[in-house]
């Protein structure tokens, strides 16, 4: 039993690592060895060349802040509005609570992949075409119903004698939310914000449809577009660049591999 | 205790909430009674049902629809059949275990259009890892993408693959939270170890496998543009298609935006329902009253 799951587990792990380490050992080949077999031999001499083109070609400094600076702001914009709309709804009490609520939950499953001809129509309309704004928003309004809920559901579990002693002190609503509300809730946030994080660096349709200027795509659109444009030719620094935007994430992935695992059962609904 | 000033804590969400999500839902319903093109989208001219119409008559649609469906179903299928498998091995492992979590999880960070571009890569006949590797073995002869029949298993495949850890993650766990002391009752009371498994782990972990269903139906149904998009663009022919890479085309390749709206309020209806569901099983529907 024991030495079943230690050998197959190891050997079908390979099935999920192997691509990965195919696609790195591709990038440092010149272009013939590509063609040759697929096992790592047929390096060229300098090493980095073919990334140093991938990196210029894919203009990949700006296009990797541009990632970034989405998904910061995005991810503070969701947690923020989030936080102040879960907050009311769970501890305080103003009229048509409910259909508030269920109007917010409707827009659960909403994808951005399902959306995004009328949205052309609205970002047309607030004049927010071909800016990084345009693809911040969207995803903020697409994460709300499951930021609201899922911190409504643990606002609501906060006991409300902390809260009342609070205010005996001389708190305000808003203070008690920031300084007892928040800090208890800390699992939950971090959870959400690395959930919707996932989905954020990975969006595609809401850049395609939104962005035109070069200068202000972001990783996935910017794969796409330099993969169409240099398709079957330039094969080694298509694999670079293709190295070059997986990376990141994988580093970040292993440094809080514990915290990731968290965020997913956490939308789930599995505590602890 | 009703405040007015209670309603600025929910303003700023519900503002973006409505600007960007359900707006676009009421502009898509709007539209579809529209002829209109993504290059002059305020120039609208009214047609009555005929984009209902024509969605009733277009096989490549309904095409797209089945693919989507199947795609769906069957990445659930396996995926949970697959993750449960190997959730229960690795938690049996003492030491070592979140190793082999972060190991099957790796896909799930990449972004699901870099898992189209690298399958797609896998699979060319030229350079490809996969070809190269059927090509020894003699099977699979036109290539997995090149071939109609072999294609759209190939995507399902990719996905499969990309999303395997989430399920993994999750059922491992849930498998944490069943208390040891269940089964040890079992083994003194004489279980074997598979009537353990069928008893007791199985029966507690259906609240778990019907979330998931549902999370991962959802979220491998409609990601799987960014998929599609980049591995193969629906070909060959249009055995690829799924029914978000056909109204996008519909929309940015033959212009008709009027009737890539119908096509969307048709798909929002649909979703509603997964939302239903996925509101009525979790928690949520206690704090929903």
């Amino acid at each position: 039993m024991r030495k079943i799951e230690k050998i197959v587990l190891p050997l079908f792990s390979m099935i999920f690592v192997i691509p990965l380490l195919w696609i790195f050992w591709t990038s440092f080949k010149t272009y013939a060895g590509i063609f040759t077999d697929p096992w790592p031999h047929n390096f060229i001499s300098p090493f980095h060349r073919n990334f140093v083109q991938a990196f210029e070609m894919m203009n990949y400094s700006r296009v990797l802040f541009n990632s970034v600076f989405v998904l910061v702001v995005t991810i503070a914009l969701f947690l923020l509005f989030s936080i102040l709309a879960a907050y009311a709804f769970a501890k305080l009490e103003f009229k048509g609570k409910f259909p508030l609520l269920i109007l917010i939950a409707a827009g659960m499953f909403m994808p951005s992949q399902v959306i995004f001809i009328p949205l052309i129509l609205v970002l047309r309309s607030v004049g927010l075409q071909n800016t990084l704004l345009g693809v911040i928003l969207p995803q903020v309004a697409n994460g709300i119903p499951l930021g609201v809920l899922v911190l409504t559901a643990y606002f609501i579990g906060i006991h409300p004698e902390i809260i009342d002693a609070a205010k005996i002190d001389g708190c305000k609503d808003f203070q008690v939310l920031w300084k007892i509300a928040v800090p208890l809730s800390m699992p939950a946030i971090v959870a959400i914000a690395i959930f919707k994080g996932l989905l954020v660096w990975s969006e595609f349709a809401i850049p395609l449809i939104t962005l035109q200027d070069t200068q202000k795509f972001t990783l996935p659109l910017a794969m796409q577009v330099f993969r169409s444009k240099y398709g079957g030719i330039m094969w080694p620094q298509q694999f670079a660049g293709l190295t070059l935007s997986i990376l990141p994430q994988i580093f970040v992935f292993f440094i809080f591999f514990k915290k990731v695992a968290t965020g997913i059962r956490f939308t789930a609904g599995i505590k602890g | 205790m009703a405040s007015k000033k209670n309603y600025l804590y929910i303003l700023p969400a519900l503002i973006i909430y409505l600007i960007f999500l359900i707006a676009p839902i009421f502009f898509a319903i709007f539209a579809s009674f529209f002829n209109w093109s993504p290059l002059t989208p305020f120039k609208l001219e009214y047609i009555g049902l005929r984009n209902f119409n024509r969605m009733m008559s277009d096989w490549i649609f309904w095409h797209s629809l089945k693919n989507t469906v199947i795609l769906s179903v069957l990445t659930v299928i396996f995926e949970l059949l697959i993750g449960l498998l190997l959730a229960v091995g690795i938690s049996k492992i003492k030491r070592g275990s979140y190793i082999y979590l972060a190991l099957y999880a790796i896909p799930l960070v990449i972004p699901v259009s870099f898992v189209g571009i690298l399958w797609a890569w896998m699979c060319n006949p030229h350079i490809g890892m996969l070809d190269w590797l059927f090509d020894r073995l003699g099977i699979f002869k036109q290539g997995l993408l090149g071939d109609p029949q072999l294609a759209f298993p190939t995507v399902v495949a990719s996905n499969i693959w990309r999303w395997i850890g989430f399920s993994l993650i999750i059922y491992f766990a849930a498998l944490q939270q069943i208390p040891e002391e269940l089964y040890e009752a079992a083994r003194i009371d004489g279980a074997k170890s598979w009537d353990t498994f069928r008893h007791i782990t199985l029966p507690l972990l259906k609240p778990t496998t019907i979330i998931l269903i549902i999370l991962v139906a959802s979220g491998a149904a409609f990601m799987s543009f960014d998929l599609v998009f980049n591995m193969t663009d629906g070909g060959p022919g249009y055995s690829t298609y799924i029914a978000p890479l056909y109204i996008y085309k519909q929309c940015f390749y033959y212009g008709s935006a009027g009737y890539a709206s119908a096509l969307s309020a048709f798909m929002f209806i649909i979703l509603l329902v997964f939302t239903v569901a996925y509101l009525k099983i979790t928690k949520f529907s206690r704090i929903l009253g």
